[in-house]
């Protein structure tokens, strides 16, 4: 209903408005007598509306916190551990058997720690050989690059290799040349023109 | 069952007062126990893990030169045995300190000069090999350090800077005079 708060707040006037009309209430008014004239007193005390005490601000905002962050994140894991070590516990250290090569998670006491490095973690084996396949490529690499400066100061010392300091021109370059100049001259204007 | 294992009954002996003290130990012992026994023992399955074995690979005085691979591989390997070596000295340490607290500062340089003596052995073989060189030492830092090393002992036949039998009878004469004083004190 739309009405129905502001039909609420005529309440109080109407219990005021009681005073009024004479009706028996449980209010009672104190008046004292001031040069024989009746007034009512006024700047008495009353009971207690706003009760002061601590704060709960901050003590609610930490439980808050607190439990947020434990039951989102560490009730989850910690019902995970608990399930884990309660069903399958913790290995037993034994001797490798004649034959058989442990798989890689296998070399791990927890059961949680084997379920990560079985599928979370890489493969330590693995990484391994591809970290010595990136040694190996470097080094060719280097390898390479150390046998063409050596060749290149070489050649340039002795000067007897036309790779690296010769430049081969081709003759349709010399032509070309030969046909500018019949037109232009050695400065590159006509001469005829300009001085 | 290893961890199901109790590590033999604690027992205070004759003694009352150190008998009740080991019950009172058995209350936080027995639920747990029980617990144990009742109903993680009889839903679990024993199920082995290993130790890992690293296989040995050429180290670096067998690599050729150029030959980064190999000098990868010989770097692991001799960090591994950097550990592995680091681990043997603290282990004798520790059994070198139980004899001393076991008979006494006074009586454990007699008792203990077998453990003492492989103590300093392992130590100084340690630093020979690793000493000195840092935390991120290659192998090619600990093998150029053998070289000069045999080159020194080459040019300097007769001298012995390590001087572990010179220590030896340096504490035996301390020791000697200790206990000559023992038994005749100097009052002031």
């Amino acid at each position: 209903m739309p009405g129905f708060s502001k039909m609420l707040s005529v309440v109080p006037s109407i219990a005021r408005s009681s005073l009024l009309f004479g009706n028996k209430t449980k209010l009672v008014e104190k008046s004292i007598s001031i040069n024989n004239q009746l007034m009512t007193q006024l700047r008495g005390s009353h009971a207690r509306t706003m009760f002061i005490r601590p704060g709960k601000f901050y003590t609610k905002k930490y439980f808050d916190l607190l439990h947020y962050h434990f039951v989102l994140a560490g009730l989850p894991f910690f019902l995970f551990i608990a399930y884990q070590n309660f069903f399958n516990g913790p290995a037993t250290l034994t001797e490798i058997p004649e034959g058989y090569e442990p798989r890689y998670w296998e070399y791990h006491k927890s059961p949680v720690k084997r379920f990560l490095a079985r599928y979370v973690y890489e493969i330590p084996e693995r990484a391994y050989e591809r970290n010595l396949h990136y040694v190996y490529v470097e080094n060719c690499k280097q390898k390479m690059r150390n046998l063409e400066n050596k060749v290149r100061t070489m050649m340039k010392e002795k000067q007897d290799y036309k790779a690296w300091y010769y430049v081969p021109v081709p003759k349709e370059t010399m032509e070309l040349k030969q046909e500018y100049l019949e037109k232009h001259g050695r400065l590159g204007y006509d001469p005829k023109y300009t001085k | 069952m290893s961890h199901g294992e109790h590590h033999g009954e604690a027992s205070g002996g004759e003694n009352k007062f150190m008998n009740r003290l080991v019950g009172v130990t058995k209350l936080f012992d027995g639920p747990a126990t029980f617990f144990r026994e009742k109903f993680v023992d009889k839903v679990r399955k024993d199920y082995p893990y290993y130790h890992r074995n690293y296989p040995r690979v050429p180290s670096i005085d067998e690599c050729a030169y150029g030959d980064h691979v190999c000098f990868y591989e010989a770097n692991e390997q001799y960090l591994r045995d950097r550990k592995v070596d680091k681990f043997i000295t603290q282990l004798l340490a520790n059994r070198v300190r139980e004899c001393y607290i076991n008979e006494g500062q006074y009586d454990g340089f007699d008792k203990c000069r077998k453990l003492d003596d492989d103590y300093e052995k392992a130590l100084t073989n340690y630093y020979i090999k690793y000493g000195d060189l840092g935390a991120n030492s290659t192998a090619i830092d600990a093998y150029m350090k053998q070289k000069h090393r045999l080159i020194w002992q080459r040019r300097n036949p007769e001298k012995d800077i390590v001087g572990l039998d010179k220590q030896n009878e340096i504490r035996k004469e301390i020791a000697e005079y200790q206990k000559k004083s023992i038994d005749n004190p100097i009052r002031v």
